[in-house]
């Protein structure tokens, strides 16, 4: 049987196809991981910059807070000169003038507590000056006593932006006056000048109202603009922190700053975005580069190999096809040592088929050969086409010509009518799930006598159990039957003489048997003669005598009667009788004999009528065969008690004849084969009485068989069917 | 002519023809149905003669003849056979057989058989009432009479038997003339001829 093809899967992917999702399941998630990991270098690189920069920011501040204080300090030892204490201002300007090229500033003032300009060194001194008024500077120094520095303003004398670091000058205590060194805003780009920072960062110093004091680019341009008012917010929060913004100039960048506790001032860095991110991206593009790359050639080599293998099976294709129709394939080189395999085995596989097809040949012609020698008809009918294939032999058989239409009915006609129903019958079971079938009934040819055939047929049934096909032989058995019926024949004729035997045996119990009416005839027929010859004969008395005589001698006539019918050759129908009466009859012949042995037997026969259907007299010999094979079982060693027991039952849908002995029992090594023909014990035994007596049971459908008792002796039982059992 | 005889057949018709025949022939006839009923229904001291089957289930004719060998030894037994098996009739003679008949049986075989059996049965039973005759004599003796009868018989003289039981000869003198009296003889060769003949019993 085939197995059902496997019906290809709707989408099958390709080989290509496979080893591409293999390529991008490798190479993606390696891909993923390493941008994960390049984000979080970045952001640790990163922190790590604003952390740098904010220690710059506050290097910036307190460089510029060492440079206010530094300045302070100077003015402070100059507020202290003797010049001042003496009221000598010229003398003093004099003294300042000198100082402003060491302390690098504009210029030096000297205001009252009203903000009046006493002197300033970018006058000569006597030359009028302005009125300042009362600054925001002036008035901490005032209220606080302390120095300061003052947010970035125009200035009054040359009107470009300028700062102011105050020292009070105090006379007797009290603060009498303010010394101011004034600065441009180029004084302090040398702090920033000191970080070296990188080119394109941008830095600045604001005051507390977020104005630039200085800067590191155009400085000319940007002095003394104020940052945006929310860049202002933002400042105004931490003293030290980093945020996102954009320059005065319009660059976008990363801002940081840090604001100085004693001036308010702030120094704010601002990293160019672009810088910031440069890295990062860089990195990030030769991650993209490298695994586009690798997918490239991943996919590159997926689409190589896969062709590879793809053209590997699909050059297996044909020769699979070839192996299929039964040729032996030429299996080109392949790439692969799989593939390479698997046509060697497709080779292998051809090559095994072709000699098991040259093999099945073989047993073919063999089996024709056979079919022939052996005179063996061989034939198909198809059921559902109703269509009936034979081989010449059985068309021979049958009386068929070599090209003469086959059917059913046709070779149903060259059948024995007394065979034809039983055949028709036997044929339709096969049509309602009967397996197989063996029948032998006899065909009519149109010249000839009857011939005997067999047939044996085989049904094949579809997967749903359906009768399909049934195939089969016919074999001409007419000798073999001839045989049969020889057989048969001689078999009766032994049974016969086996019987004759069997009687011969009797004989001596027979003839004491007829004995016995014979001396009654006699002895009652003197007595009679006596009773005549006295005076006064007692005639009722003879008359009694006489039917007696009568009833004696008609005995012995039964005697004879039974004698002649088992004597008889011609076997007797089978009729109806009771097997009780059977039995007692038996037991009538045989008693005699058993009582020359000493021994007797007990029937029990029961009350119930056993109808059997049987041939008398071969029952009869049956039962004598046993009942004697006991007697003399029973006589070897002197029994127990002498007594053979025949007994007759009903045994379910049967009758049960039982003979048991209690003799020495049947040898162990004998017990199987005692039914066989010549095995004996008896020393003049031809070892055939069991042996008929079998194959008689077996033509009444029955059963004989034997076994020895548990309390010693053995058992032979003959089961027959009742002849009323349903 | 008149006599008992026992019938013993298990064939009823056999059993009733014989039965009919010795009856006819004057005999008074009992029969039994088998070895076991005659030996049930026997009585000591039985009388006439005993027509026996040889075969027949149960005990047969041999076992039968067995047993009475015990207890009825005085009675004759004719033995009927169906078939003239001689080994049965070579041993049944042995042991003491009157007759050994062939079934059927003539009337006048039979009757002759029977009637020489009763004949014999009559002398021995004449013979035995003379033996019990004897030994009640023999019983009347005292011990001391028996002893000296014993020694008589064997030939010793008075003096000699009074030697051998240490007594006086006067003694022994008078005891055998009372055994003498009491034996009823007369001379001592009659005395030992009453004594053989109690002897061969």
């Amino acid at each position: 049987m085939t197995p059902a093809p496997v019906p290809p899967r709707p989408h099958a992917p390709g080989v290509r196809a496979s080893l591409a999702l293999l390529v991008l399941a490798c190479v993606l998630p390696v891909a993923v991981v390493a941008a994960m990991l390049i984000a979080d270098f970045y952001h640790r690189e990163r922190a790590q910059l604003i952390d740098g920069t904010v220690a710059r920011a506050r290097a910036i501040i307190a460089a510029t807070d060492r440079d206010i204080e530094s300045t302070q300090l100077a003015l402070q030892i100059l507020s202290t000169s003797y010049l001042l204490r003496n009221q000598d201002l010229a003398g003093f300007h004099q003294r300042a003038t000198g100082l402003v090229g060491q302390l690098g500033a504009d210029s030096i003032v000297l205001l009252d507590t009203d903000g009046t300009l006493l002197l300033s060194t970018r006058r000569p001194y006597g030359a009028p000056l302005a009125r300042l008024g009362r600054a925001p500077l002036l008035q901490r120094i005032l209220a606080g006593g302390r120095p300061g520095v003052s947010d970035l303003f125009t200035g009054p004398l040359n009107g470009k932006p300028i700062f102011s670091i105050g020292v009070p000058v105090r006379r007797d205590g009290a603060i009498v006056m303010t010394l101011n060194a004034i600065y441009t805003p180029e004084h302090l780009q040398h702090v920033l000048g000191e970080q070296q920072l990188p080119a394109q960062w941008r830095a600045s110093i604001l005051d507390t109202d977020g104005r630039v004091v200085t800067r590191s680019h155009e400085l000319a341009t940007y002095a003394g603009q104020q940052v945006s008012p929310a860049l202002r917010r933002q400042l105004a929060g931490a003293s030290e922190s980093g945020l996102e913004s954009r320059t005065l100039d319009g660059q976008d960048v990363y801002v940081v700053y840090s604001r100085s506790p004693r001036t308010g001032w702030t120094a704010v860095l601002g990293i160019p975005r672009a810088e910031l991110t440069a890295r990062l991206s860089s990195t990030l593009a030769w991650l993209v580069a490298a695994t586009v790359a690798a997918l490239a050639a991943g996919l590159g080599l997926a689409w190589l190999l896969g062709g590879r293998i793809a053209r590997s099976v699909q050059a297996l294709v044909a020769p699979a096809r070839a192996v299929g129709a039964g040729g032996i394939p030429a299996i080109p080189p392949l790439h692969f040592r799989e593939a390479n395999q698997l046509g060697n085995a497709l080779r292998e596989a051809a090559l095994s088929m072709q000699r098991a097809r040259s093999g099945m040949r073989e047993s073919e012609q063999q089996l024709a050969l056979a079919a022939n020698a052996a005179h063996l008809g061989i034939w198909t009918r198809e059921l559902r086409s109703d269509t009936i294939w034979a081989s010449d032999q059985w068309r021979a058989l049958f009386g068929f010509g070599a090209h003469q239409p086959l059917t059913l009915d046709a070779m149903l006609a060259k059948v024995h009518p007394d065979d034809r129903a039983a055949v028709q019958r036997t044929l339709q079971d096969t049509l309602h799930g009967a397996p197989r079938y063996d029948m032998e009934y006899r065909l009519l040819p149109a010249g000839g006598g009857p011939r005997w055939i067999a047939s044996h047929g085989s049904v094949e049934f579809d997967e749903q159990g359906r009768p399909l096909r049934v195939r089969g032989v016919s074999l001409d058995i007419t000798a073999r039957k001839q045989a049969e019926l020889e057989l048969q024949q001689k078999q009766k004729e032994v049974t016969h003489l086996a019987r004759v035997a069997m009687l011969g045996e009797l004989s001596g119990a027979l003839a004491h048997e007829l004995n016995q009416p014979l001396t009654a005839i006699l002895s009652n027929a003197q007595a009679a003669r006596r009773f005549l010859a006295q005076p006064e004969p007692d005639l009722p008395e003879v008359a009694e005598i006489l039917i007696d005589i009568v009833a004696e001698d008609k005995r012995a006539g039964d005697i004879i009667q039974r004698l002649r019918r088992l004597f008889g050759k011609q076997d007797m129908p089978r009729q109806r009788l009771d097997a009780r009466e059977l039995a007692d009859g038996v037991i009538r012949l045989v008693r005699n004999d058993l009582i020359q042995h000493g021994l007797s037997v007990r029937a029990e026969l029961g009350d119930e009528p056993l109808a059997i259907q049987a041939d008398p007299v071969q029952l009869q010999q049956v039962l004598i065969n046993l009942l004697m094979n006991a007697c003399d079982a029973q006589a070897a060693p002197p029994a127990s008690d002498g007594v053979i027991v025949l007994r007759c039952a009903r045994d379910g849908a049967n009758a049960l004849f039982s003979v048991i002995d209690h003799g020495a029992g049947i040898a162990p090594d004998l017990l199987p084969r005692i039914f066989d023909p010549f095995t004996t014990t008896k020393a003049r035994g031809m070892g055939l009485g069991l042996s008929i007596c079998r194959s008689i049971a077996t033509a009444h459908q029955g059963t004989l068989w034997a076994h020895n008792n548990p309390d010693g002796g053995a058992s032979f039982h003959l089961r027959l069917p009742l002849a009323d059992a349903p | 002519m008149s006599g008992l005889v026992h019938l013993v057949d298990d064939q009823p018709a056999v059993r009733k023809a014989l039965a009919r025949l010795l009856g006819a022939a004057g005999f008074t006839v009992r029969a039994y149905a088998g070895a076991q009923d005659f030996l049930d229904a026997l009585e000591d001291g039985a009388g006439g003669c005993l027509v026996l089957d040889l075969s027949m289930p149960g005990m047969d004719g041999l076992a039968l003849q067995q047993a009475l060998a015990a207890r009825a030894p005085q009675l004759p037994i004719i033995f009927l056979t169906g078939h003239g098996d001689i080994d049965s009739g070579v041993r049944a003679m042995k042991l003491g057989a009157a007759d050994f008949l062939t079934k059927p049986v003539d009337d006048a075989r039979l009757i002759a058989a029977i009637e020489a059996a009763l004949e014999q049965q009559r002398q021995l039973h004449s013979a035995d009432a003379e033996l019990a005759d004897i030994r009640q004599r023999l019983a009347t003796l005292t011990p001391r009479e028996t002893e000296v009868l014993e020694l008589l018989v064997e030939g010793l003289l008075n003096k000699q038997v009074a030697a051998a039981l240490g007594t006086v000869e006067k003694t022994v003198k008078v005891h055998r003339a009372r055994v003498m009296a009491k034996m009823q003889v007369r001379s001592p060769t009659a005395l030992v001829r009453l004594v053989d003949r109690a002897r061969r019993g």
